[in-house]
């Protein structure tokens, strides 16, 4: 009994990790249709960024206010010189253009920061606590905690006004300029967020994973396939990220701890075989999604904005 | 304060190499229906491109209560009050009919959608029943009473529709060109793009017709009805309406 709450509370706890990693997916594909294969990278980044300041002296705070400020920043010049002009090019080459970038980011993060592994100290120290017979790290809840609010705040800004112009522009770019919806100021405050809610992960992570520049590319692939198998919608996103998460601590708990990526991996052979698991997807709708819908159309921007 | 008239000045436009607009003049007044008429592939669509900022001109100009709106973002025009409603009608299909008017009114803030949308079901009723629909799977003629329903919520001052009867009953157009007429009677300057001319002109000031990205024939709507070129080509060789 211990064991299995054991196995479920750590599912839990990844599965809240994998359910915004594919937030930052979700996003970005509803205000870009762009893959974001960058999301692991600002995982990453916000781990070594709050890892390095801290080792200089820097209080957590104000380190955590500028390591998610800089990925925002690094990601709005990424998007300025870049992935803004490849938005009108076909799918697959503004998906190779990200899997560089990723890859490029990662180098760039093992050359700033040095190649090993760090794990941050825990934002709320204390002994464990325990729970249902299993024993739970403070830093878990309030990983749970957090992504509870992150992703509440999140729904709730998709259902608000500027929520609304988002999904406007990957609906009708033309129309949403017709209505005085920039979307090119749309789609960089979108990718924005999703940079900073990506490093914001990392250190909420960081306490309980020990991760490196190399650590980014399996977590981005988490989160696509997390947020494919949720269909792209938040809520569907979210739903799939636990779902995940528990299949993969169960997996480890009960087979073997070498099995877990290889079930992820074989879940993202499903989703691709099975266009985006369109079964999930529907029975997420039934619970009403209001912003899960069919998959986002890639938005040809045909016009100077 | 300038006099209220969107004004058209020497347009050029095309795409790639090629011209398609070679030097348009057109103005439409606050209060004013103008009609452009014009065959498939003429260029009717691509001056509303062009006034919505759509379509950057090679040259000329278009100003709006002479103020110059080259080089405006279309975001920027629609704050300018020059609203367009595109030939396909540009909805948010995923979005609902309610969604879509509270876009409309993006530019104005929250309270404006709320104070604006009664007007707009008072022009076309029939919304109301729809506002929880998404919009994609609306019927031809209820996207277009979204369509313009949209564009009004933005309170513009120019309203450029193109083609609206695109798709609708007889008598859907004349519904929707009398809600126009109403609309230009309140003050807004509208330019009709229609292939429909009998109805078209019916509610018109003036008219013009455009041929090859050329004006060949402009006047009042009246005398049009009587240009044996316009009665030819546009009105089945009948006389009248
Ligand atoms: N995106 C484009 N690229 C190249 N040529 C275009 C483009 N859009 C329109 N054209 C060409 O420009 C010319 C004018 O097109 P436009 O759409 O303005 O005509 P229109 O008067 O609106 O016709 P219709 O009544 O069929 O809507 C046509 O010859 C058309 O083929
Ligand atoms: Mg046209």
């Amino acid at each position: 009994m211990s064991e299995t709450a054991q196995f479920l509370i750590t599912g839990v706890v990844a599965g809240a990790a994998y359910a915004l990693l594919s937030l930052t997916w979700a996003l970005v594909r509803k205000v870009s249709g762009q893959l974001f294969f960058l999301s692991g990278s600002m995982v990453v980044l916000g781990v070594l960024g709050t890892n390095a300041l801290t080792e200089r002296g820097w209080p957590m705070a104000p380190a955590v206010v500028v390591v998610v400020a800089s990925a925002g920043a690094v990601t709005f010049a990424v998007d300025v010189l870049i992935l803004r002009r490849i938005a009108r090019q076909t799918e697959l080459s503004g998906t190779l253009v990200m899997l560089a970038l990723a890859f490029a980011m990662d180098e760039l993060l093992s050359l700033g920061f040095g190649p090993e592994p760090r794990q941050l100290a825990p934002a709320v120290p204390g002994p464990p606590v325990s729970f249902l017979g299993a024993s739970l790290q403070r830093q878990q809840l309030l990983i749970v905690a957090a992504t509870a609010v992150l992703i509440t705040a999140l729904v709730l800004a998709g259902r608000s006004r500027w929520g609304k112009a988002m999904r406007a522009c990957a609906e009708n770019p033309t129309g949403a300029m017709l209505v005085g919806i920039h979307p090119t100021a749309v789609r960089t405050v979108g990718l924005i967020i999703a940079a900073a809610l990506g490093a914001l992960s990392g250190v909420l992570l960081g306490p309980v994973a020990a991760m490196g520049a190399s650590s980014g590319f399996l977590l981005s692939l988490k989160g696509f396939i997390a947020a494919a198998l949720g269909g792209w919608g938040f809520l569907g996103a979210t739903v799939a990220g636990l779902f995940l998460g528990l299949t993969e601590s169960l997996t480890a708990g009960y087979i073997s701890s070498d099995l877990k990526d290889v079930v992820s991996l074989a879940l993202l052979l499903l989703v691709l075989l099975g266009k985006d698991s369109i079964r999930l997807r529907r029975r997420v709708r039934n619970v009403r999604v209001s912003d899960d819908r069919r998959e986002a159309p890639l938005p040809s921007h045909s016009v100077t904005d | 304060m300038n006099a209220p008239v969107l004004q058209i000045s020497d347009l050029v436009a095309g795409y790639g190499a090629a011209d398609v607009l070679h030097g348009i003049d057109l103005h439409v007044g606050g209060g004013e229906v103008v009609c452009l008429l014009g065959s498939n592939g003429a260029g009717k669509t691509t001056l509303a491109r062009c006034v919505a900022g759509l379509l950057k001109p090679r040259s000329g100009s278009v100003t709006a209560d002479g103020d110059r709106l080259d080089g405006l973002a279309p975001s920027q025009r629609v704050r300018r009050g020059i609203a367009l409603v595109p030939e396909d009608r540009g909805l948010f299909g995923g979005l609902t009919v309610a969604d879509n008017l509270e876009l409309g009114g993006f530019r104005h803030g929250r309270r404006h959608a709320v104070d604006r949308l009664p007007l707009v079901m008072d022009i076309f009723p029939p919304l109301a029943s729809l506002l929880r629909r998404s919009a994609g799977t609306l019927s031809g003629g209820e996207q277009q009473m979204t369509a313009i329903g949209r564009a009004l919520m933005a309170d513009p001052r120019y309203l450029v529709l193109d083609e609206p009867s695109l798709g609708l009953s007889p008598g859907m157009t004349r519904q929707i060109l009398k809600a126009m007429r109403a609309l230009a009677d309140d003050g807004i300057g509208i330019v009709l793009i229609e292939q429909n001319a009998a109805l078209a002109l019916g509610v018109s000031d003036r008219a013009a017709v455009i041929q090859r990205g050329r004006i060949a024939v402009t006047g009042s709507a009246r005398t049009l009805m009587s240009d044996p070129m316009v009665i030819h080509a546009y009105l089945g060789g009948r006389g009248s309406v």
